[in-house]
């Protein structure tokens, strides 16, 4: 990402590891390969330039051409309104063969009010956005996929309405959360699946309106912050050293045991 | 299966493709074949069938392996018989291998809110007449295939789409009506391979354009030649799905040649 764009957005990274673990972690592109774990999509080249271009679909066949549509448009124009000859439409084999060259998908859709968005594709009135798709009305993300009315998230996918949260997956307004699966309406959580209504909770499942509890424990107040710190001080020093976790909330589910 | 499901499916390939097509579960193959669409489990409590999504949101992983409970047996659910004596020393690994033991199930079948007639879905609500959804919310009616597919009926096969109807194939698009075979288009219809369209109405073979209507390969060609071309397209199509309940083509893969 340019340079200044990238700044901005690191500030934002630091900003939510400091509300989410009480320090910063490191810089952004230090937890790249943690982080692009959650993309949705595909990384394809430009037929024009070459240049590496972020598509949100994976589907695409192995021979499909892509452009730059933030950058090449005017160039893939020139081919895109050609005229055809519907004289030499017979069936839909010679009706595709005529139309050969006007068949390009693109990469790099940035729409509406967007400004500042880098290796990302399908981006509506958004700011400040870094590897990711499908995006409408939010600011400083990446790694992000299928989000709108979102700020300050890296690597969330389908959680709308959501703020300054890292690694959560299939959620709606989340404030402040980390490896969330499946949850509505939470601030404060960690490890969480399947949680409504809930504030202060962490490695706990299927809850409703609960605050303050661990491990599905009931726990008051002190209690809880005690036992918090202590676990992510834990998380802390694993992130900081490895720039990742071993684990995540989808391998806890699917019974990952720790070693 | 869902009687008014499979007439409206019916109904839906009529207005698409000039023909009725019957059987929905015969034509599943290909209607799902883009959409991550859920899979089958089994419930840790009931032995019951648990549907759980496949779509790549979730790191790329799956819940297969998961111990699975349906949503409406929740309180089912064993509570934890920890104290907060017995887990405030806990480390990450004490509590990942020993503390969640007694509370750690994945949830399928998602419902929310109101619905009726939803069968084989993860996600599914505020709705009816819904199969193998995941992640089919707000107001959806007559979908068959679809991930994430929001505001929209008579949809089959399709996902990120959004206040749409009457649509095989279509992904990543709003706002579209009676559509085949469309990627990330927005206020059109009655489009057929279409993509990255706005605002372009009975056009087929579109890529990249606005404003258009009556087109092949984003040449306005008139509406005689045009119904003429599309009727010629959609009666070979027809043709090839009724033989073998599947077309080759589709919108991600259009130079396939058999």
């Amino acid at each position: 990402m340019e340079r200044e764009p990238y700044n901005i957005l690191n500030k934002g990274w630091k900003t939510t590891c400091k509300i989410l673990f009480g320090e910063e972690l490191g810089e952004l592109q230090e937890y790249d390969q943690y982080l692009k774990e959650a993309m949705v999509g595909k990384a394809v080249k430009s037929d024009f330039s070459g240049k590496e271009l972020w598509v949100a679909s994976e589907q695409y066949c192995n021979d499909a051409k892509f452009f730059d549509y933030a950058n090449e448009l005017e160039l893939a124009s020139k081919e895109l309104s050609k005229p055809i000859n519907v004289n030499k439409i017979k069936d839909i084999d010679s009706l595709v063969n005529e139309l050969q060259e006007k068949i390009i998908y693109c990469g790099n859709k940035t729409l509406g009010n967007s400004k500042y968005v880098e290796y990302s594709d399908d981006i509506t009135d958004s700011v400040y956005i870094l590897n990711s798709a499908n995006i409408v009305r939010s600011k400083y993300m990446a790694y992000c996929y299928l989000i709108y009315d979102g700020e300050s998230n890296f690597a969330v996918t389908t959680s709308g309405e959501s703020t300054n949260c890292i690694r959560c997956f299939y959620n709606n307004s989340l404030r402040r959360c980390f490896e969330i699966v499946s949850s509505v309406a939470l601030s404060d959580c960690y490890f969480c699946f399947n949680i409504m209504n809930s504030g202060n909770c962490m490695f706990s499942f299927n809850l409703r309106a609960k605050q303050n509890v661990i491990g599905n424990v009931q726990l008051s107040k002190d209690q809880y912050n005690e036992l918090k710190n202590k676990l992510l001080g834990e998380m802390i020093d694993e992130l900081k050293t490895k720039k990742r976790l071993g684990f995540s909330i989808v391998d806890i589910l699917n019974g990952w045991k720790h070693d | 299966m869902i009687e008014e499901l499979e007439k409206e499916f019916s109904n839906t390939t009529k207005l698409l493709l000039g023909a009725e097509l019957k059987g929905l579960e015969e034509y599943g193959e290909w209607i799902g074949k883009r959409v991550p669409i859920p899979e089958r489990t089994t419930s840790a409590i009931s032995g019951n069938d648990v549907w759980i999504p496949t779509c790549p949101i979730y790191l790329k992983k799956r819940f297969y392996n998961a111990r699975s409970i349906s949503l409406d047996e929740m309180e089912k659910l064993p509570k934890t018989h920890f104290n907060a004596d017995e887990i405030k020393n806990s480390t990450i690994k004490d509590m990942i291998n020993k503390f969640i033991e007694p509370v750690n199930y994945y949830c399928g079948n998602f419902r929310h809110w109101t619905y009726a007639n939803v069968e084989k879905c993860s996600g599914a609500g505020d709705g009816r007449n819904i199969m193998y959804g995941d992640d089919t919310y707000r107001g959806v009616k007559n979908i068959s295939h679809g991930w994430y597919v929001l505001f929209s009926q008579n949809a089959f096969g399709c996902y990120g789409v959004m206040n749409s109807s009457f649509l095989i194939h279509a992904y990543n698009s709003t706002k579209i009506t009676r559509c085949f075979e469309v990627d990330g288009c927005k206020s059109s219809s009655g489009l057929v391979f279409c993509y990255n369209c706005e605002n372009v109405q009975d056009s087929m073979f579109c890529f990249n354009t606005k404003n258009l209507r009556y087109a092949i390969g984003n040449t306005v060609i008139g509406a005689e030649e045009y119904k003429r071309i599309r009727s010629m397209v959609l009666n070979e199509i027809v043709n090839d799905l009724q033989e073998k309940k599947s077309y080759e083509r589709d919108i991600f893969n259009i130079r396939y040649m058999g």
